[in-house]
């Protein structure tokens, strides 16, 4: 029982998540795909929470199905058979799985970790009524998504209205998810956050032997472990340090100083790759943002939309496709999706 | 009921209090205290921490819960959304429940960041208790269930001061005998609509000919929809529409309580002319702490016989009283508030009564006294249609307030406040429940008199104290309190509002209207921001108040004397007139020169040989 997991996760709030889940919805129903959906936040409200500006709903069909806070549900202005209590709370009620039976807009509050993620996924995989399930984000919340297959990684103006930087940044996150994947057999470490851990690690790593890290990774402690390797001789060669999943390296700070961080690393012999992984289908580029009008008012404004799109294709690069989905249409995101669902695109995992 | 109560935590948790701010922890040392009363194990974090640090407390020991403050803004959010990740990246989670309490937090944000509970401002303590705990908090769901009070339940209308009851009661007697046989168009159309609600539809349209009869050719017009300038019919898919905006399902959550288990109860007044602004006006003063709505028609309805039918929406003064909007509003707001439905000062008061009845209001509002010397009714007319309407009442079992509100134009209180209380007598003499509504504010007369020269204080309370001598009854003081008292500030208007409502709150009375913070100046139209202005400052004050009290100053007992002395005086004038109704029409209750004007509308309409 195999349901793959998407995941539509974003560099900010308002970056687009939930206009590029709304996309993939929309087209994979057109190419005959039952969808289940979920979020990892709250999503599906006419007004966002914080600056109180329209945001864009979430229209479910009969037969989809859709992980949720049961009160979300009995809000929401829709049929629906109530099919399994998950087990998981959620600050708006017990999360629910529940059938679609007539059409209408969907307010979404699922699992708020990785965790009950996973057992909403293992409920949804076991009843075979999916081909997908679509997970909304949160924020730049990236955890829970560590159960995700796939990513579609939303970016722009409202986490800056530099386009070079957000294209500096989404090179940076593709850069990191794209680590090399391994399964090596090593010592196990739950943390690289402190400097004992570090010399732990560092003394492992020098004897050649593999260094996997499990729980939370900091900035800092990267740094004493490639200051600490720095001064080291590694007589059998270097040892791999593994990481559990690239979020963990993102959790530790902005994915460019991370990035510098793992090739100081690279650069001072141990080979460096995550066991795990979701592979980044596509980015989107969204030149929205809410400008700040004063504490708490915010008023809709925009980017120049092509010149956003263009500089941050030129970062990430060919492989992975830059879509700015209100311009573009969802077609193009749509075909992504499929080609991966279809395997035409490998996933990391 | 609250954790709190309950005695000991069933098991000791060890909770991480975290203010992820960068001076305020207040609100996590009064948790911290709370928690530690209860047996659980609590280490608080020193303020301006940031999200990795806290993550690292966190790992530090084998804790069950963490609570972080912080207030949020859109920076700010993303700070805490950022912890929730790293307490998630770093295996903490599920195993360590969070929440996540400040300023502008509220549960769908807090499930937004990835928190399992939000607590947003005005959550008590034992909420986060009861987090820790898990178990139920049912803080916003106690007010959900709170059964509407019964105003009148306490009081046994037993006359307490003699010569007064018995005065009224010899006037009472009087207007009864004189209401003996009367008829008019409104107790007529009363009859028919009565029979209508049980009719089948053959019956129906035949009465409704002989309704429309009865009406103005104003009012026949519109039902045959030639509606008025101003006037507009709202559709089937705008009415859907509505309802489900105004939150039809979504539940009842006042998010500030003024008076639960507590009097005074408060009521708004609404007739911005439109039923789904109406509604909406409601169901935001419900849920800022409003425990019961008054339904203000406009003075169109009072000139005319009849009343229009439809789902309308009016731009001038009022909302209309039809049925359908009577329905809509019940329908749309749904049974959580006191809904009093007013019928007090034109040509359809025994109607309204009946679509108030018919619709599930809980208050009507009758006082031919008002009605024709401050309303622009015919007295003879008004005084025949407000006994058919009292006994329709006392029938339905609808209590209502008899308003003294001519003291508006100058009317002295004595004067208002005997025509009270003869129709008060006369009510209890049909079997009915009145309530007492003395005017609680800065009147004219108060203004020539120098009363409240002093205080605002003195005057309003010793309308209280003389009520309270002449009768138990209840009292429901407005409409609304601080009239005349409010300028065209807001702040100042809401100020006068809560200092009314805190000085009624310590004289013991059982409801209060209050207005909007823009009645003053809006002369139309007004706001829902600005009746949560008035809502929340009176708020503020009956907390400030609490089991404490506003004292009145010794001239308060004098000023009470002086108003029973005129009381019973106008009360004995009445008495010598030929009846009550030629009281009216005399000045006894309000002469010209004083402000009360016997109105036109309806005049030579009565007839003692109806149908009624």
């Amino acid at each position: 029982m195999y349901l793959p997991v998407l995941g539509c996760v974003g560099t900010a709030k308002n970056t687009g998540k939930t206009t590029a889940l709304t996309a993939i919805l929309q087209e994979a129903r057109r190419r005959g795909y039952r969808v289940a959906l979920t979020s990892i936040g709250y999503d599906g409200e006419e007004l966002d929470n914080l600056t109180g500006l329209p945001k864009p709903r979430v229209e479910v069909h009969a037969g989809d199905l859709v992980g949720t806070a049961r009160p979300c549900l009995e809000k929401s202005p829709l049929g629906w058979d109530l099919l399994a209590d998950c087990g998981v709370s959620t600050a708006l009620g017990p999360l629910v799985v529940a059938r679609v039976t007539s059409p209408g807009r969907v307010i979404l509050a699922g699992p708020a970790h990785r965790r009950g993620l996973g057992r909403l996924c293992r409920l949804l995989a076991a009843r075979q009524e999916s081909d997908l399930l679509l997970v909304d984000g949160a924020f730049g919340r990236l955890s829970p998504l560590g159960r995700a297959q796939g990513l579609v990684i939303s970016t722009g103006a409202a986490r800056s209205v530099d386009p070079e930087v957000l294209g500096r940044e989404v090179h940076a996150l593709t850069r990191l998810f794209s680590l090399p994947r391994h399964r090596l057999q090593g010592c196990r470490l739950r943390h690289l956050q402190s400097e004992d851990e570090c010399r732990v690690a560092a003394r492992l790593l020098a004897g050649g032997q593999t260094v996997l890290i499990l729980g939370m990774v900091t900035l800092a402690g990267l740094a004493w472990l490639a200051d600490m390797i720095s001064g080291m001789e590694a007589g059998k060669g270097w040892g791999w340090l593994l990481f559990a999943h690239p979020v963990q390296l993102l959790l530790a700070g902005p994915a460019e100083r991370v990035l510098e961080m793992v090739y100081r690393l690279e650069s001072l012999g141990p080979g460096l790759a995550v066991v795990g992984g979701p592979a980044i289908l596509a980015v989107t580029v969204n030149p929205f943002y809410p400008r700040l009008l004063g504490p708490n008012r915010f008023r809709a404004a925009r980017l120049d939309a092509s010149q956003l799109k263009a500089r941050v294709a030129e970062h990430v690069g060919s492989q992975i496709p830059v879509i700015d989905v209100k311009r573009d249409g969802p077609e193009q995101l749509g075909q992504v999706v499929e080609d991966w669902l279809l395997g035409r695109r490998p996933s990391p995992t | 009921m609250p954790a709190s109560e309950t005695g000991a935590a069933s098991r000791a948790r060890r909770v991480l209090l975290a203010p992820l701010d960068p001076v305020h922890d207040v609100g996590l040392k009064l948790i911290k205290k709370r928690l530690e009363a209860r047996g659980h194990r609590v280490t608080l974090l020193p303020p301006d921490l940031t999200a990795e640090e806290i993550t690292r407390a966190a790992l530090g020991d084998h804790y069950d819960c963490l609570l972080v403050s912080r207030t949020v803004g859109y920076e700010s959010a993303e700070t805490l959304a950022h912890l929730a990740d790293l307490l998630d990246g770093a295996g903490l989670r599920p195993r360590l429940r969070v929440a996540v309490g400040g300023m502008a937090v509220r549960p769908e944000l807090a499930a937004e960041m990835g928190y399992d509970a939000g607590f947003g401002p005005g959550t008590p303590p034992e909420a986060a208790v009861a987090f820790v705990e898990e178990m139920p908090f049912h803080h916003g769901e106690e007010a959900l269930s709170l059964e509407k009070p019964d105003l009148c339940a306490r009081y046994t209308y037993r006359w307490k001061d003699a010569h007064i009851g018995r005065w009224a009661g010899e006037l009472a007697r009087g207007i009864l005998a004189w209401g003996e046989g009367t008829s008019t168009p409104g107790t007529e159309r009363a009859v028919l609509v009565r029979a209508m609600l049980t009719a089948d539809e053959v019956e129906r349209a035949r009465l409704e000919e002989e309704y429309l009869r009865l009406a103005s050719p104003e009012v026949v017009a519109m039902r045959q929809g030639q509606l008025p300038a101003h006037c507009r019919p709202i559709g089937q898919e705008e009415r859907d529409r509505a309802l489900e905006l105004l939150g039809k399902g979504r539940g009842w959550r006042p998010l500030v309580a003024t008076g639960y288990d507590r009097r005074p109860v408060v009521f708004i007044q609404y007739g911005t002319g439109c039923p789904v602004m109406d509604a909406l006006h409601a169901v935001v003063a419900g849920q800022w702490g409003a425990q019961g709505t008054v339904h203000f028609d406009p003075a169109w309805s009072a000139r005319h016989e009849g009343l229009p039918r439809g789902l309308l929406a009016w731009s001038a003064d009022g909302t209309f009283c039809t049925p359908e909007n009577l329905r809509f509003f019940r329908e749309a707001t749904g049974n959580h508030l006191l809904w009093q439905v007013r019928a007090h000062r034109g040509l359809n008061t025994p109607e309204t009564v009946v679509w108030a009845a018919a619709t599930g209001a809980d208050l009507t509002k009758i006082n031919p006294v008002y009605g024709s010397l401050g309303g622009g009714t015919d007295p003879e007319r008004l005084l025949a249609d407000a006994l058919f309407a009292m006994r329709l009442a006392a029938d339905y079992g609808l209590p209502f307030d008899v308003v003294t509100n001519e003291e508006l134009g100058g009317v002295p209180a004595h004067k208002a406040v005997a025509g009270m209380l003869a129709v008060v007598a006369t009510a209890l003499e049909l079997g009915a429940r009145p309530i007492l509504q003395p005017l609680f504010c800065y009147s004219p007369e108060a203004m020539l008199e120098g009363y409240m020269d002093q205080d605002y204080v003195d005057w309003n309370a010793a309308k209280v104290i003389a009520l309270r001598r002449i009768i138990d009854a209840p009292i429901w003081p407005g409409a609304p309190i601080g009239f005349l008292t409010h300028t065209e500030e807001r702040v100042q208007s809401a100020v006068t509002t809560a200092l009314h409502a805190g000085l009624a709150a310590s004289l013991g009375v059982d409801a209060i209207t209050i207005a909007s913070t823009d009645e003053a100046y809006s002369r139309g139209p007004i706001t829902a921001a600005a009746r949560v202005d008035s809502l929340r400052a009176v708020g503020e004050v009956f907390r400030f108040l609490g089991e404490a009290a506003v004292s009145p100053t010794p001239r308060a007992e004098h000023l009470a004397e002086q108003l029973l002395e005129g009381v019973a005086a106008t009360l004995r004038e009445a008495l010598q007139q030929p009846s009550f109704c030629e009281a009216l029409y005399a000045g006894v209750f309000g002469n010209r020169e004083e402000g009360g004007n016997p109105g036109r509308a309806g005049k030579g309409t009565v007839s003692r040989s109806g149908r009624a």
